[in-house]
């Protein structure tokens, strides 16, 4: 078998490392700058903008799939 | 409580409706391995993402995340996004699925990768080691639905009745027509599951007098719950240990990977990830306010997996909706059952029974149908015994399934991945797994478990492959579907 020589397209490399980055904000932001603070909808409402970011990242990728080639 | 004629004339009509589709679905089978086992490579992308939907998305919902929403507060919903965003894995790694799955025919996620090593043993254990961590999760869809239909009842449902029910329904729909009953009744269901929620949230916040006294009386009330860690639960080593082995489900999973091989073309690809985000982000909100809502309107319950039924009998949703949403959470771990049960039987079929240049499809769906009804009736027994082994097996399955995750990327990304290297990641992560929780003790809830296991796993992984040889009959994945991807624009 041959090693893989290709480089990821610059795409790919971008989408991962932001979705690494929003993934790894799911935790940080809740539990280091939300932590803590006085009672109230802060963490809920921060992750449901979690969930709807995420939605808008893996959307972004698939929409630009061609379908017939 | 529900009077138990009433639930079991809902269930009646429900299940009516259900083997209507699945006939219907039994009349469209051709007879042959793949059409069985993935509905002849032909699914549409509503149906598809429907049915993944009604499949990753089980009991668990609306018994254990409300539950956990009800005792540990909006941790719940942190982790449970943080699985949902695990779908991103899709993006990469679906359409890799899919066109190796076209190319060379394959039908069982585990028969994929022993193809790619170039070593049936590898599939083989694959298939395993999926059969025993998945087996007791199955369990845990039966102990549910029993849960949900004795509570509601006050016992008037037994166990066993509530069990056999569940048996019942999953066995026929499986076995009846394999995948492509299960993905039309699992699109209904999915239905089913959503609009109940819609309607039992609305009626519970509307009990309480609407979302503003609702949201008023959890920030005086239950302020603590509005946080992390919540009540305590949520600490961030709870939190790290339960989402890190559930982001990669849509990887570790065969019932919900083989999903990947049933679509027709790329546009139902990407229609069924776009249903999939759009149901599960809905279903995820609608489960953590349910939750919510049963800490304001029925407080103190010593546990917390008994919120919903106790939500449910409170009198605050009326009782048409309260048999919705019972068939709704019967839906969820019946889909979930039906479809653990036929992926683990194409692994079996695929991995054990079929044979190089034979033709034996018969033989195939035969030993597949054996194995769903195995499978069902070991989860329906131990359910009714409630096996502490069982138990622990069924909260160790995520971390337990990780193993798979290495050789499945080093499939796609590394063609230096040997069949030795992922024989030893498959199994020493499963015996570490296994070592720690059973025999150590150590918690679902320690991060030191999945990390583990996982860090175990891919060390043999990388490492035995670095000293051991490529076979001969490996396939070059990454090579072979380069232009395809390209050509499709996927990353």
């Amino acid at each position: 078998m041959r090693e893989e020589v290709t480089r990821p397209p610059a795409g790919r490399r971008f989408w991962i490392v932001a979705m690494a980055v929003l993934i790894l904000a799911g935790i940080a932001v809740p539990y280091g700058a939300l932590a803590g603070a006085a009672p109230g909808f802060a963490v809920l409402l921060f992750w449901a903008g979690f969930g709807l970011a995420v939605i808008a990242l893996i959307a972004l990728a698939v929409l630009r799939w061609r379908a017939e080639p | 409580m529900i009077a138990p004629l009433l639930v079991w004339a809902a269930i009646g009509l429900f299940t009516a409706l259900g083997f209507a589709i699945a006939l219907r679905a039994a009349r469209a089978n051709t007879g042959t391995a793949g059409d069985y086992y993935i509905a002849g490579r032909d699914v549409g992308g509503m149906v598809a993402g429907l049915s993944y939907a009604a499949t990753t998305y089980s009991a668990f919902m609306l018994v254990v995340l409300t539950g956990l929403t009800y005792r540990g507060g909006a941790g719940a919903l942190g982790f449970e996004l943080i699985y949902f965003a695990g779908l991103s894995l899709l993006v990469i790694f679906a359409p890799r699925f899919w066109l190796v799955a076209r190319r060379w025919g394959f039908i069982s996620p585990a028969e994929m990768i022993g193809a790619r090593y170039g070593c049936r043993m590898v599939a083989r254990l694959m298939a395993v080691v999926s059969l025993v961590f998945l087996l007791p999760y199955c369990t845990t869809q039966m102990a549910g639905i029993g849960l949900l239909l004795s509570g509601v009842t006050d016992g008037g449902i037994s166990l066993f009745g509530a069990v056999a029910t569940g048996a019942a329904l999953a066995m026929f729909w499986a076995v009846l027509a394999g995948l492509r009953s299960v993905a039309w009744t699992d699109a209904v269901l999915s239905v089913v599951m959503l609009v109940s929620g819609v309607l039992a949230v609305g009626f519970a916040v509307s009990a309480l007098g609407g979302w503003s006294t609702f949201a008023q009386g959890l920030a005086t009330d239950h302020g603590a719950w509005l946080g992390v860690p919540g009540s305590g639960l949520w600490s961030l080593p709870t939190f790290v240990a339960l989402a890190v082995p559930w982001f990669f489900f849509a990887l570790s999973n065969p019932q919900v990977s083989q999903r990947l091989f049933v679509l027709r073309d790329f546009r139902a690809m990407r229609r069924m990830i776009l249903w999939v985000l759009g149901f599960g982000f809905v279903f995820t909100l609608i489960a953590v306010a349910w939750g919510f809502a049963a800490l304001q309107l029925v407080p103190g319950l010593e546990n917390s997996s008994m919120a919903t039924p106790a939500l449910l009998t409170s009198g605050v949703v009326p009782v048409w909706v309260a048999l919705l949403l019972i068939l709704g959470i019967l839906s969820a771990a019946v889909s979930t059952l039906d479809s653990i049960a036929l992926a683990v039987g194409a692994m079996i079929a695929r991995d054990f029974i079929r044979r190089e240049g034979v033709s034996n499809d018969g033989l195939q769906i035969l030993a597949g149908r054996i194995v769903i009804v195995g499978v069902i009736l070991f989860a329906s027994y131990f359910a009714l015994q409630k096996a502490q082994i069982v138990d622990q097996l069924a909260a160790l399955s995520a971390a337990g399934l990780l193993v798979t995750v290495p050789p499945i990327i080093g499939a796609f990304f590394w063609s230096r991945g040997t069949a030795a290297g992922a024989l030893a990641g498959i199994l020493g992560g499963a015996a570490v797994a296994v070592w720690m929780a059973i025999l150590q003790g150590v918690s679902v809830f320690n991060p030191l478990l999945p990390f583990t296991v996982g860090g175990v796993s891919t060390a043999l992984f990388v490492g035995v492959s670095l000293i051991t040889r490529p076979r001969a009959g490996a396939l070059d994945f990454a090579a072979e579907i380069a232009e395809d991807l390209s050509r499709h624009r996927a990353w």
